[in-house]
């Protein structure tokens, strides 16, 4: 074994007793340890301090390593880990840090499979809730970090020559999601920050533009149509075609535009050449 | 005045940049000598951190603190995270760019926890090697940091102290002295914080960090969650004399952070001692409140 063979054995070794699950003794027993120094030999690798045994110190380590972990995604899944309670929330992360554990130099991504886990996992209560709260506090995060965009206002529109609305396409800002969900997930969110604890809502079809203003992630509920055609704008449908497949009458039309222009939701008028 | 070997300027008395203090910083653009920002909370962010870090970076010195540069890795050099890494520094006119002596992950994966290195030849090569290489892409000297440690190697045949010397000398680059983390690593492994900072080469001092603790008992925890302690200032103290005043200080607070004027008070505490042994240099003399 080469010295630099030394080295790259010490660093997986000590990594695999971190992030090995169970007691301190079982992380030295644990396929990637056991893999990389014999669990006999483990103890020779680290001296014991004055206060501490060699597996005490590093079970500091790993008891670190889940708490940062937790932390991080509260940090992005603060619904979830409020409807879960503590003791379920634990056992969730330390789940999910098992098989999604962090491959990115940032924290901010550590939660990017969160909703796809929660998607394949069994035994939680109400799952479906649940996948829809993940799904809905991902969508936030993304819109936090997306890039900025000016939104266009009521005089960019002005300058668009009215023969030329039918060809026009509207590009959303970057910040901006559409969603569709089993339960009203805003209205819980309203729901928690006045009253922490509240009940989860009944089950209600619910579709959704999540987007950013004044670098503020929010949520707007929509009607199906009004989502249906928000859909097809965002998928670079010209404004005539989309309009063409929407069932709205005129005046629900106006509103929502009206709405979405308010909210600051679309970025440029894209015209023909 | 003796000044650090590349004479990186003394920026005075900083706190880190933390999300909790923006609409304070926002709403009153206090008068502080600089920020030091966490370089991974901004590298891949278009949304409110950026805004504000550039709102901070038009007005105030700015200097870069990383925690994922994983140098002792034995994985290879990241050289996506070193492009963002050096695009941001260039986008904030960072003063300098620090880290860790440290490792964060091996095969890909990331524990975001600063591991200790075994203090061995092996590993002083191998962390020469990847220094030369980090600075040579970043074209600017690498300043790094002390990390605290709760665990030593068996296999280590250098104290702490000689090895980041003779890495700081070979690899020709800065150091960031924490003493606050000489002081949780002195208390874990059971050496003496004076002989540590005497050991270390004190020109090549760019930056010193100041941060408060958690005493267990049997071990210290590095938690940034308080005051700064007594035995921590008379440390500062000492690094202060053997710098000549010529490092930056910044104070960290990252758990149960308080607000914004009880962390800068915090880090004007120093400025106490810098005045004691150095009484005709009482502030930075580069930063004003305000960039011009």
């Amino acid at each position: 074994m080469s010295l630099e063979a030394d080295l790259t054995v010490t660093q997986r070794w000590l990594q695999a007793v971190i992030m090995a699950p169970g007691e301190d003794a079982e992380a030295l027993e644990s396929s990637g340890a056991s893999k990389e120094i014999p669990p006999g030999r483990a103890l020779e690798i680290v001296k014991p301090s004055w206060s501490l045994t060699a597996l005490e110190r590093l079970g500091i380590y790993r008891g670190m390593y889940e708490a940062r972990m937790r932390e991080a995604l509260e940090v992005d899944y603060p619904l979830l880990a409020g409807f879960l309670g503590p003791e379920l929330w634990e056992q969730l992360v330390s789940l999910y840090i098992r098989e999604y554990p962090s491959r990115s130099y940032t924290l901010n991504r550590l939660g990017d499979y969160l909703p796809l886990f929660l998607n394949e996992l069994e035994g939680l209560p109400r799952p479906r809730f649940a996948a829809d709260l993940a799904r809905y506090e991902f969508a936030l995060s993304q819109v936090f970090d997306a890039p900025e965009d000016r939104a266009i206002g009521p005089a960019d529109a002005a300058r668009v020559p009215e023969d030329a609305w039918e060809d026009a396409r509207l590009v959303p800002i970057r910040a901006f999601r559409l969603e569709t969900f089993h339960y009203p997930v805003s209205r819980y969110a309203d729901q928690v920050r006045e009253a922490p604890g509240a009940r989860p809502p009944r089950p209600k079809k619910t579709w959704m533009v999540v987007f950013r203003r004044d670098f503020t992630p929010l949520s707007l509920e929509l009607t199906r149509p009004a989502f249906g055609l928000l859909n097809r704008l965002a998928s670079g449908c010209t404004l005539g075609e989309a309009l063409r497949r929407s069932r709205m009458t005129e005046d629900e039309i106006f509103r929502w535009f009206r709405q979405w222009m308010a909210e600051g939701l679309f970025q440029r008028i894209e015209l023909p050449a | 005045m003796k000044n650090n070997k590349w004479g990186f300027p003394d920026l005075g008395f900083g706190i880190g940049l933390r999300t909790v203090h923006f609409p304070h910083i926002l709403s009153r653009e206090p008068a502080i000598d600089w920020f030091e920002v966490l370089s991974e909370n901004y590298m891949d962010t278009g949304g409110r951190p950026a805004h504000v870090l550039d709102f901070v970076a038009e007005r105030y010195p700015v200097a870069m603190h990383g925690v994922s540069l994983s140098l002792g890795s034995t994985d290879p050099i990241d050289f996506d995270y070193l492009r963002k890494l050096k695009q941001l520094a260039e986008r904030i006119h960072a003063r300098w760019v620090s880290d860790h002596l440290c490792w964060t992950g091996v095969m890909g994966l990331n524990t975001h926890e600063l591991l200790p290195m075994p203090y061995t030849d092996e590993a002083l090569a191998h962390v020469i090697r990847r220094i030369r290489t980090v600075q040579e892409f970043l074209e600017r000297p690498l300043v790094l940091e002390n990390p605290s440690t709760y665990l030593e190697f068996a296999a280590s045949t250098w104290t702490e102290w000689d090895f980041i010397r003779t890495m700081a000398e070979e690899a020709d680059c800065g150091l960031l002295l924490d003493v606050n983390n000489v002081y949780v690593s002195a208390y874990n492994h059971g050496f003496d914080p004076f002989e540590y900072i005497d050991g270390i080469p004190a020109e090549r001092v760019v930056q010193i960090h100041l941060a408060g603790h958690t005493n267990k008992g049997t071990h210290i925890l590095d938690t940034h969650s308080d005051h700064v302690i007594d035995q921590v200032w008379e440390l500062y103290r000492h690094a202060t004399n053997r710098v000549h005043g010529a490092a930056a200080t910044l104070l960290e607070w990252d758990d149960a952070i308080p607000d914004f004027d009880t962390v800068h008070a915090e880090a004007l505490k120093a400025r106490k001692f810098r005045m004691e042994l150095l009484p005709g240099k009482p502030k930075a003399e580069e930063a004003a409140v305000h960039v011009s």
